[in-house]
C-alpha cells in the first residue's frame, strides 16, 4: 500500500498483528484537543485563586501584625456584620415577597412577578449613592424636612453601616426572591396537600413542609448574597463602612503594599469558603428533587379587600424604592447636568468611557462564550470524569470575591512582567500589567460560570443520543459541535453574551484594582463622581449603566416568570 | 446448534470476551458473538441486563475493559485499539431516534454522507425512497409522527452504507398498534438494503418476531444464542425458559428418555442425567378437565379474550398454568386431571 501522507504517515507499525487502522486512530483522535483546552481553561482559572489561597498557607507575620495593629479588629468585625445583617434582610425581604407573589392572587401580583427583579438592573454603588444624595444633610428630604420645622429637625444618620445594610439589602434581595420563587414553583402541589390532608392549616403546613423544602434554595440565595456584600467595597464606603475588601483596595491603591493586599485578600477567599461550608451546611443532605417539570404547582389564594390592597401597596413600595425613585431621581440629576460640561451626553469623556466599557464587556462575553461552548462540548464529546472536573474548576471564579480574583490576576500579571523584564524585552514591565488584556482575563475567570452554565443548560436540554447519533454517523468531534450542538445552543450562546456582557458592564471592584492607568469605564467614572458627592454629573454615565442592565432582566425574567403564571 | 458457524469472511461482527464495568459492577461479562453477513440478531434481556451497554460498546460510544470487537474485518477495539465512533462505520437507531431538530428529513439522512460527494442528494433521495418517505424530505422532524421519525432515523443510520446497523429498542417508545407496524417496515427495509443488524429490545415478542437469531441476555452474559424455536422450545436454562415465555416446573425423577411426575410418564429432550429433574411445561401445553380424583384444584382464573388461564394448584404446593379455550372454563375450586398435550418431548433441569 502506497502511504497517503494526510491520512497514514503516522501509523505505527502493528506490532501482532492486531490491527493498523486502530493504531494510527488513537494517534488523531481528536479527543485529546477537547480535554487539553479544558484543562487549559481549569488551570487559567485555578491560578489566580490559587496564587491567593497560597499566602493563607505561608502567612507574613510582619504584614499580619502590621495589619492587626491598625484596623483589621474593626474590618473583621464589620465585615462580619455586615454580611450578617444583609444577609438576614434580603432572606426576610426575598423569601416573603416570593411566597407573596407565588402563594396569593392579588391586583398586579403577575407583573410584580417578574417586576421585583428589577432591582438586579441597579448596581448597589448606583443604589447607595443614589439615596445619599437623596436622603444626606444637603439633599431635597432633609431641606424640606428643615423648611417644614425647623433647623435642627431630628434625621438619622445617612452615612452609617444601618442604612449600609438597608442599601444592600435592597439591591441583593432578589437573587433570594429568585430562587425562593423558583423553589416555590417547583414544589408539587400534592405534598402541600398531603400535609393539609393530614389536619395542617395552611399556614403550619407551609412552615412545616414548604419552608423546609425550599431550604436549600433559601442557603443558596443567602451564599449568593454574602458572596456580593464580600465583594462589595465602593458601595460601602459611601457609607463610611470598612470591610476587608475595602482594606484590599485602600492598601493597594493608597499604599501599593502588595503584601498587605495578598494577606487581606487571603482573608476574603477565607470568608468566602465560610459561606460555602454554611451553605453546604445549611442545604445539609437535604437533595429535594421532585419529578418537577410537569408537577402542578400549589394553587394561589385570591386575596379580597385590605388584604389584596396591602399586598399590592408593600410589592408597589419594594418596586418604587429600588426602582422606580433611584431612576426618577438619576433622570432629574440628568436634566440638571443637561447637555453640556461633564457627565453630559455630549462630554467627549461619556463617549470615551463608555466605548471603554463596552470593549471590555464584548471581548469578555465573547470570550465567555467561546469557552463556554468549548468546555461543555468537551464534556459531551469524553464523557469521563476528568472532562467534568475540568469544567466544574473552571468555573469555581463565580464564588470567588472580585477582589480576590483581581489581587491574584495583579500577582500573575507581575509575575509575568518580571519574567519578560528578565528576559530583556523591551517594556516588560508594564506590558501585562497595564494592559486591558489583565482586566478582561480577571473577567474571564470571575464570569466564565455565567457563560458556561447558560449554555450547558442549553446543551443538556438536548437528548444524549444527538451527539452520539452524529459521531456514529461519522463526524469528527469538531464537526459535531459546528454541525449539531451550535445551531442548536444558539440561543444559550445569546443568553450567556447578554449576561456576562452586563455583568461586566455593570462591574466594579475588579476593574477599579485592575484597570490600566488612565483607563476608566463608566462604573469607574460613576464611583468617582459619587464619591465626590458629584450626583449630577453621575446621573447619566449611572442611568446608562441600569439601562444596559435591564435588558436582560426584562428579556429573560419576565419570560420566565410570567407564562407559567397564565396557565396556571 | 447455531447457525453463525459459517465461513470466517461472513462474520461481519465479532465480538471476543468483551467486558465491562462501572466501578464494581459489571455491566457486561465477557461476551462473545459472532453476526453474519445479512443477519438480522437480536439481543434480548430485561432492563439492566447490559445489552444496551454491549451496543454502545459495539458502536464505540462506550469504552470497554477488557476484550475485542472486530467490525467489517477491522478490529475497532482491542487491548491496543480504539476507535472512536466516528471512524467505526457502524450505523445506529437510538430510542428516542435522535434525529437532529434543526435540520430537514433529508438533512437528516445526508448528514453522515461527505458534504461534498457528488452522488449525496441522490443518496439521501434513494434512502428516503427505501423507508417511503419520499415525499416528506422537506418537512422537520417535529412535523413527523413517531413512526415516521423512526423510519427517518433507520434511512440516517442506513445512508453511509455501515458495515452494520444497531437498534436500540428503536420501537419501544411507540404506542402498541404502531409499534408491529413500524417493526415489520423496519424489519423489511432491513432486508432491502441487505444490512447486517443488531437490535436490542426487552420485549421477547418483538425479538421472536424479528430475530434470525436471539441472543438472550442475563446480568451482563449471554445465556444463549440461537435461532427463534430453538430458543423457546429448548432453553437452555431456567431464566431463558421463563423470559421467552410463561412456563412452570413439576418436578419428577428421570429415567431413559422419560421423566416421571405427577402428570405421569412425560417424553423429555436428552441432556439432563438421570435423577431427580424439573419439566419444563407452558401453559399451552397443558389441558384441564374437572376429575373429583386429579393431581390438582383451580385455585384461581384468569380471562384473557380468547383463552382462560387457569391456575392450578398440586397438592405437594406447586402452582401450574393452564390455557384452556375460553368456551370450556373450569370453575375455581373444582379439582381437575392434567394432561400434556402433543408429544413433543418437554425440557428438563436438574432439580
Amino acid at each position: 500500500m502506497t502511504a497517503q501522507p494526510s491520512t497514514q504517515a503516522t501509523r505505527p507499525p502493528a506490532p501482532d498483528g492486531s490491527t493498523v487502522a486502530g493504531g494510527y486512530r488513537r494517534v488523531r483522535d481528536g479527543r485529546r484537543w477537547w480535554l487539553f483546552v479544558a484543562m487549559a481553561v481549569a488551570v487559567a482559572v485555578v491560578l489566580p485563586v490559587g496564587t491567593v489561597a497560597s499566602s493563607i498557607l505561608d502567612p507574613s507575620v510582619d504584614v499580619w501584625t502590621q495589619l492587626w495593629r491598625t484596623e483589621l479588629p474593626e474590618m473583621l468585625v464589620t465585615t462580619v456584620g455586615l454580611m450578617l445583617a444583609t444577609v438576614v434582610g434580603t432572606v426576610a425581604v426575598g423569601a416573603g415577597l416570593a411566597w407573596l407573589v407565588g402563594r396569593y392572587r392579588f391586583p398586579g401580583q403577575r407583573g410584580f412577578s417578574w417586576l421585583l427583579v428589577l432591582p438586579l438592573a441597579m448596581p448597589a454603588y448606583v443604589l447607595g449613592f443614589v439615596y445619599v444624595g437623596l436622603l444626606d444633610h444637603p439633599g431635597p428630604v432633609q431641606t424640606t424636612l428643615r423648611g417644614w420645622f425647623d433647623a435642627n429637625v431630628w434625621f438619622p444618620t445617612v452615612r452609617s453601616f444601618p442604612m449600609a445594610v438597608v442599601v444592600m439589602t435592597l439591591a441583593l434581595y432578589p437573587y433570594v426572591y429568585l430562587l425562593a420563587r423558583a423553589a416555590l414553583r417547583e414544589q408539587s402541589a400534592t405534598t402541600y396537600e398531603a400535609a393539609r390532608v393530614l389536619g395542617q392549616r395552611p399556614l403550619a403546613a407551609a412552615r412545616r413542609v414548604v419552608l423546609p423544602m425550599a431550604r436549600p434554595s433559601l442557603a443558596a440565595g443567602a451564599a449568593l448574597v454574602a458572596m456580593e456584600t464580600l465583594t462589595d467595597y465602593a458601595t460601602v464606603q459611601y457609607f463610611n463602612v470598612t470591610t476587608v475588601s475595602v482594606g484590599i483596595s485602600r492598601v493597594w491603591n493608597g499604599m501599593y503594599d502588595r503584601n498587605a493586599a495578598t494577606e487581606l485578600a487571603s482573608l476574603v477567599l477565607l470568608f468566602a469558603v465560610a459561606v460555602i461550608a454554611f451553605e453546604r451546611l445549611a442545604r445539609g443532605r437535604a437533595r429535594y428533587t421532585q419529578d418537577g417539570s410537569g408537577a402542578r404547582p400549589i394553587d394561589a389564594v385570591r386575596l379580597h379587600g385590605w388584604r389584596a390592597w396591602a399586598a399590592t401597596g408593600a410589592c408597589a413600595l419594594v418596586v418604587a424604592v429600588t426602582f422606580v425613585v433611584p431612576v426618577a431621581q438619576l433622570l432629574a440629576w440628568t436634566s440638571v447636568s443637561g447637555m453640556r460640561g461633564a457627565g453630559s451626553a455630549l462630554d467627549p469623556r461619556y463617549l470615551g468611557y463608555l466605548g471603554n466599557s463596552l470593549l471590555v464587556a464584548t471581548a469578555a462575553a465573547v470570550c465567555c462564550a467561546v469557552l463556554g461552548v468549548i468546555i461543555a462540548s468537551a464534556t459531551r464529546l469524553s464523557a469521563d470524569r476528568t472532562t467534568r472536573g475540568f469544567a466544574r474548576m473552571a468555573t469555581i471564579g463565580y464564588a470567588v470575591p472580585g477582589p480576590v480574583v483581581a489581587v491574584g490576576v495583579l500577582l500573575l500579571a507581575a509575575a509575568a512582567d518580571a519574567v519578560l523584564d528578565a528576559l530583556g524585552l523591551p517594556g516588560g514591565a508594564v506590558l501585562v500589567t497595564g494592559t486591558v488584556g489583565a482586566l478582561i482575563y480577571a473577567y474571564v475567570v470571575r464570569f466564565l460560570a455565567l457563560g458556561y452554565n447558560s449554555i450547558d443548560a442549553s446543551l443538556e436540554k438536548l437528548p444524549p443520543s444527538l451527539t452520539a447519533a452524529a459521531l456514529t454517523l461519522g463526524a469528527r468531534p469538531r464537526a459535531v459541535v459546528r454541525r449539531v450542538h451550535l445551531p442548536l445552543v444558539r440561543s444559550g450562546v445569546g443568553v450567556a453574551l447578554v449576561l456576562v456582557a452586563v455583568d461586566a458592564l455593570k462591574e466594579l471592584p475588579v476593574v477599579l484594582l485592575l484597570r490600566p492607568f488612565g483607563f476608566e469605564t463608566l462604573a469607574v467614572w460613576v464611583f468617582q463622581l459619587a464619591s465626590e458627592s458629584r450626583w449630577e454629573q453621575a446621573g447619566l454615565p449611572a442611568l446608562t449603566i441600569v439601562a444596559v442592565a435591564v435588558l436582560p432582566v426584562v428579556l429573560l425574567f419576565r419570560r420566565t416568570l410570567e407564562p407559567k403564571e397564565a396557565a396556571s | 446448534m447455531s447457525s453463525a458457524v459459517g465461513t470466517a469472511t461472513d462474520v461481519v461482527l465479532a465480538l471476543e470476551s468483551v467486558t465491562k464495568s462501572y466501578g464494581d459492577v459489571v455491566a457486561v461479562d465477557r461476551v462473545s458473538l459472532d453476526v453474519e453477513r445479512g443477519e438480522l440478531l437480536a439481543v434480548l434481556g430485561p432492563s439492566g441486563c447490559g445489552k444496551s451497554t454491549l451496543l454502545r460498546s459495539v458502536a464505540g460510544l462506550v469504552r470497554i475493559n477488557g476484550g475485542r470487537i472486530r467490525t467489517g474485518g477491522r478490529e475497532v477495539v482491542g487491548p491496543r485499539t480504539w476507535m472512536p465512533p466516528e471512524r467505526r462505520s457502524v450505523g445506529v437507531v437510538f430510542q428516542d431516534s435522535a434525529l437532529f431538530p434543526h435540520l430537514s428529513v433529508a438533512g437528516n439522512v445526508a448528514f453522515g454522507l461527505a458534504r461534498r460527494a457528488p452522488d449525496r442528494d441522490a443518496r439521501a433521495r434513494e434512502m428516503l425512497a427505501l423507508v417511503g418517505l419520499e415525499q416528506m424530505a422537506e418537512r422537520y422532524p417535529h412535523e413527523l409522527s413517531g413512526g415516521e421519525q423512526q423510519r427517518v432515523a433507520l434511512a440516517r443510520a442506513l445512508a453511509p452504507g455501515p458495515s452494520v446497523v444497531l437498534l436500540d429498542e428503536p420501537f419501544s417508545h411507540l404506542d402498541r398498534n404502531l409499534r408491529v407496524h413500524v417493526r415489520e417496515e423496519t424489519v423489511a427495509v432491513l432486508r432491502a438494503a441487505g444490512a447486517t443488524a443488531v437490535l436490542v429490545t426487552h420485549d421477547q415478542e418483538e425479538a421472536l418476531a424479528v430475530g434470525d437469531r436471539i441472543a438472550v441476555m442475563r446480568t451482563g452474559r449471554i445465556e444463549q444464542v440461537d435461532v427463534p424455536t430453538t430458543v423457546f422450545h429448548r432453553p437452555m436454562s431456567r431464566f431463558v425458559a421463563t423470559f421467552m415465555g410463561e412456563a412452570d416446573f413439576v418436578p419428577g425423577s428421570l429415567t431413559t428418555g422419560r421423566a416421571r411426575t405427577v402428570l405421569g410418564d412425560l417424553p423429555v429432550l436428552p441432556g439432563t442425567t438421570a435423577g431427580p429433574v424439573e419439566v419444563m411445561v407452558r401453559p399451552h401445553d397443558l389441558e384441564v378437565r374437572p376429575d373429583e380424583h386429579g393431581p390438582a384444584t383451580v385455585a384461581r382464573t384468569e380471562f384473557r379474550g380468547a383463552t382462560m388461564l387457569h391456575e392450578l394448584r398440586l397438592d405437594d404446593g406447586a402452582v401450574l398454568r393452564a390455557l384452556q379455550p375460553h368456551t370450556a372454563p373450569v370453575p375455581v375450586g373444582t379439582r381437575v386431571a392434567v394432561r400434556v398435550v402433543g408429544d413433543h418431548p418437554l425440557v428438563t433441569f436438574p432439580a
